[in-house]
């Protein structure tokens, strides 16, 4: 099992000026597998994605990338998980150049981390766009003129664009509708089919059945419970979860 | 998050005393509502009745917030505004008469906005801001402290600058800046959707309640069909600045008919199945809170 894993982090503590968001953490993370961690604001889920790629300083205890420590580690050494491991954000608008035509955001990755280039109209470029289910003549348009659905999912294919080995999701369905979201909670299924290691990070527990094997519930910066999916959502046992699992608004009259 | 049936029926349990009010006491009609813009149409005939709680439903896109833009008399600069707001009284008031409809804001319709730490003032306390509505809208039921205490935050928050909030705590102290206004009717604009599942819940139970207490006849906008249905009894699905269909929730779900309203409901479906997985813990929180 140890071998197979990307990344693995041993009592990891996550401190921001000086005050520790996580304490503790213990998590695993291999091809395919599909780990949500879940827990109401402020609970340290984007602190926690934001230290898993190394833009948080303030890291203690464990945290290894291809069986290499990184804590106390040079930027260096991070260099082969900035690539390996694709941080999606929440608010795609933001988190896409609005300079940038969609094939150049998507080829940008490539570029960085010295990748062959995908350019305008390239089947690779259409090929990256497919994966996503976006139309090819989507590559000239800027995140501006996209709708919100389209722009997450050119923000999944730029990630996807860097070969990742796993994919970190923050909140990536909050700011869609509904039908939407599941669409892209669905691509997100068939990348991990594809063996694609995922870690999404959500408050909505109904995101994950079907999708997400083990779920990691932070409260207050620690873990507070942990499972498979199924029992999590059968019987949760520590408030935080259970104030999760009944804050899913339900359908009536059914 | 499901609502017990006597909770949804109840009406206002408490009259909130003051004459334009009483204009809209059983409610508001919109009828023949459209907005164009450069010549091309964004809404046309949207009919709205404003009785019992009434969710706009529809996807991204689909003219929601547009609708709540009109009534308001914020429709995008060089639109063309068609339409009329019927109040109880029988008063008529075109919604191209921007005056007339300015003075129905407040008083009459209130917004709750999608954002409420861009919607307070970011250099003055909370008690100030409450302080000026009341005053400038003539309510003299309400205090900041009757207000902050009606929203369920603790007094002391009076005290404070929005960026010492929490995002659940900001979008309660908008919703006491929309109730200051001593509105008839309350038109919420996704007044939950930055919030985390939690804070959404009980956001949600606070906001039914005290509408039901005030009076307020509330409007939600929302693009979550389970959500719309734990606080609204009727609802209007808006697609491309249409209405496409309209009816009690209970209805709606049981048997859409457009497939834009089919897609709200599978997609609400699917999410139920975080319940099928077992009994475990049900207490909803909305219930809790009511």
């Amino acid at each position: 099992m140890k071998d197979r894993s990307i990344l693995s982090a041993r009592g990891l503590e996550v401190a921001l000026a000086g005050r520790p968001v996580i304490r503790d953490l213990d998590l695993e993370l291999g091809p395919g597998d599909a780990v949500a961690v879940v827990g109401p604001s402020g609970a340290g889920k984007s602190a926690l994605l934001r230290a898993l790629v190394g833009l948080e300083p303030g890291l203690a205890g464990s945290l290894r990338f291809g069986g290499l420590e990184l804590v106390g580690a040079s930027t260096e050494a991070w260099r082969p998980l900035r690539r390996a491991v694709q941080l999606c954000w929440q608010d795609p608008l933001s988190a896409l150049n609005p300079y940038l035509s969609v094939a150049e955001l998507i080829d940008e990755p490539r570029v960085i981390h010295g990748l062959p280039r995908w350019r305008v109209g390239s089947p690779e470029l259409r090929a990256s766009l497919a994966r996503v289910a976006l139309e090819p003549s989507i590559e000239r348009r800027r995140p501006g003129s996209l709708s919100g659905g389209q722009r997450q999912r050119v923000a999944l294919a730029r990630a996807l664009a860097a070969e990742p080995a796993l994919l970190l999701a923050d909140e990536i369905t909050s700011a869609l509708d509904r039908p939407v979201a599941w669409g892209l909670i669905d691509l997100l299924r068939e990348l991990r089919a594809d063996g694609l290691g995922l870690l999404l990070v959500t408050h909505d527990l109904s995101l994950l059945p079907g999708t997400i094997d083990q779920v990691v519930v932070l409260g207050g910066g620690e873990v507070v419970e942990r499972g498979p999916v199924r029992e999590l959502l059968a019987a949760p046992q520590h408030p935080v979860s259970r104030a999760l699992r009944a804050a899913v608004p339900r359908l009536p009259y059914s | 998050m499901t609502v017990p049936s006597q909770a949804r029926a109840e009406g206002p349990a408490r009259g909130f005393t003051n004459a334009c009010a009483c204009a809209y006491d059983r409610g508001l009609r919109v009828i023949g509502l459209g907005c164009a813009l450069n010549s091309r149409s964004l809404l046309a005939d949207v009919e709205l009745e404003v009785d019992a709680p009434l969710a706009l439903l529809g996807p991204s896109g689909a003219g929601k917030s547009l609708v709540l833009r009109c009534l308001l008399g914020l429709a995008p600069p060089r639109s063309s505004v068609r339409g009329e707001l019927i109040l109880n009284d029988g008063r008529r008031v075109q919604l191209a008469d921007l005056r007339a409809v300015a003075r129905l804001r407040g008083r009459g319709l209130c917004l709750l906005p999608q954002e409420a730490a861009a919607s307070l003032d970011p250099v003055r306390r909370i008690e100030a801001q409450l302080r000026e509505l009341l005053r400038l809208h003539a309510n003299d039921v309400d205090s900041p402290a009757s207000l902050i205490a009606a929203v369920g935050l603790a007094g002391e928050l009076l005290r404070r600058y929005p960026h010492e909030l929490s995002g659940g705590q900001a979008q309660r102290v908008a919703l006491a800046l929309a109730l200051a206004c001593g509105p008839a009717v309350l038109l919420a604009d996704e007044p939950s959707s930055a919030l985390d599942n939690v804070a959404q819940a009980q956001l949600l139970a606070t906001l039914r309640s005290t509408c039901a207490a005030r009076g307020a006849r509330l409007v939600l906008v929302t693009h979550d069909l389970a959500l719309a249905a734990c606080v609204c009894e009727r609802a209007v699905v808006l697609d491309s600045g249409r209405v496409v269909e309209a009816g009690p929730l209970a209805q709606l779900i049981a048997g859409p008919m457009h497939p834009v309203t089919q897609a709200l409901v599978a997609a609400a479906r699917r999410a139920d199945a975080v319940f099928v997985a077992g009994p475990g813990a049900t207490g909803p929180v909305l219930e809790a809170m009511s």
